[in-house]
């Protein structure tokens, strides 16, 4: 992961978006920008070190992608395949997915606090380091993944399918947790309580 | 700069490397080759193959070695690492698994390798607990991770680690990112919404 420059706004300690010298608050075209950064992420197999925030994204195809180093803060998926692809050093923090297919895809130290997802397919993925801190999941499945040392603490998960799933050292203190499936999963090895994770 | 994480089986902690310049992948004459690049690595837990190829294959060297505090878990792959790299030692502690340190303390500023690092001391977790400021990226050891404190001994432990990440930490302007000792990595406005610690 590589640090950027940061906007040319004085005063403003946000990251410059790639290919500007503004951040995405002080960004005026921002259909040009996402035009651009859509681009980018369609014509390139392997994606590092961008600052792609706020990002939206409407029914595209983005599968077998090999991203690390990215900055997608305040993203918005809509209609998304990820199927296949792999994140490492991701930055997906205050973003929105709605129906998108994260299948076989292998994250690792990916961020993802105070997302929101909507009916989406992360089955059969390595999602390792995962953060999932005080995010809104619902309708969706994790099947078959495995979430090493993910943490889903203050999260609110509703109609969420975490069946055979390795559940080693994942964090699910505070979490509110509406019809979640762990069949097959060794939740024994998660966290529920904060008294026993210390 | 350029910052690399690497998983540490010793105690499943999370060792970073830290280089003002990016890798040079691709790169493939002898001089290339030879053309190493000057980093520091933060808490070595363990100092395996992987690591190893990780620094090597981008062609870093390892000048300097910053440890948040004196764990097994975050200092274990010191010895090993010792004998491959004439690295200088920075902690809190004077002596770490039998090397001596350059003793860091609260609002040092320091330039190691052209990576400026701010000093701050989180005691709590342990007494020798530091936390490093790197431009936008705070390596937070285990005073504060994704989600959650540092384990501490007692309730006046507990209260202390609270006080002093409020006072240091989260009074920081801006969403810097957190990358701590163990567990996912995570940002300073996501510890102030969502740790269960602190909320």
């Amino acid at each position: 992961m590589i640090l950027f420059p940061y906007c040319e706004v004085k005063g403003c300690d946000a990251f410059a978006l790639y290919g500007h010298t503004l951040c995405l608050r002080h960004m005026k075209d921002r259909d040009s920008y996402n035009k651009e950064a859509n681009h980018i992420l369609a014509s390139h197999s392997i994606i590092e070190n961008l600052n792609l925030s706020g990002l939206k994204i409407d029914s595209a195809s983005l599968a077998s992608k090999d991203v690390s180093g990215i900055l997608f803060s305040g993203m918005g998926a809509h209609h998304v395949s990820f199927q296949g692809s792999k994140f490492r050093l991701c930055f997906f923090e205050n973003s929105t997915f709605e129906v998108c297919d994260f299948r076989n895809s292998n994250m690792q130290y990916c961020v993802f606090s105070g997302s929101s997802f909507r009916s989406c397919d992360f089955s059969s993925s390595d999602i390792l380091h995962g953060n999932f801190n005080g995010t809104h999941i619902v309708q969706c499945s994790f099947q078959n993944s495995d979430l090493y040392f993910s943490h889903f603490i203050n999260a609110i998960m509703e109609e969420v399918s975490f069946v055979d799933c390795n559940l080693r050292k994942v964090n699910f203190v505070n979490s509110q947790r509406t019809a979640v499936n762990f069949k097959y999963s060794n939740f024994q090895d998660a966290y529920f309580t904060q008294e026993s994770t210390s | 700069m350029n910052v690399e994480v690497h998983f540490s089986v010793m105690g499943f902690s999370n060792c970073f490397l830290v280089a003002a310049e990016s890798p040079q992948r691709g790169k493939t004459t002898e001089s290339e080759k030879r053309d190493t690049k000057e980093a520091l690595l933060i808490d070595p837990g363990i100092f395996d193959e992987s690591l190893l190829m990780l620094i090597e294959g981008n062609h870093y060297e390892i000048k300097h070695v910053l440890l948040t505090h004196n764990h097994q878990s975050h200092v274990h792959g010191l010895k090993t690492l010792k004998k491959i790299y004439a690295a200088s030692v920075y902690a809190r502690s004077p002596v770490v698994e039998g090397f001596r340190t350059n003793v860091l303390k609260d609002g040092d500023t320091i330039n190691l390798s052209n990576v400026c690092i701010t000093v701050i001391e989180v005691p709590g977790h342990s007494e020798d607990s530091l936390v490093f400021k790197m431009e936008n990226i705070l390596f937070t050891g285990d005073a504060i991770g994704a989600g959650r404190i540092g384990n501490t001994h007692d309730s006046t432990m507990r209260s202390l680690l609270i006080d002093t990440l409020e006072e240091k930490i989260l009074s920081i302007p801006g969403n810097l990112f957190i990358f701590p000792g163990h567990g996912p990595l995570s940002t300073l406005d996501a510890e102030r919404n969502f740790n269960a610690d602190l909320l």
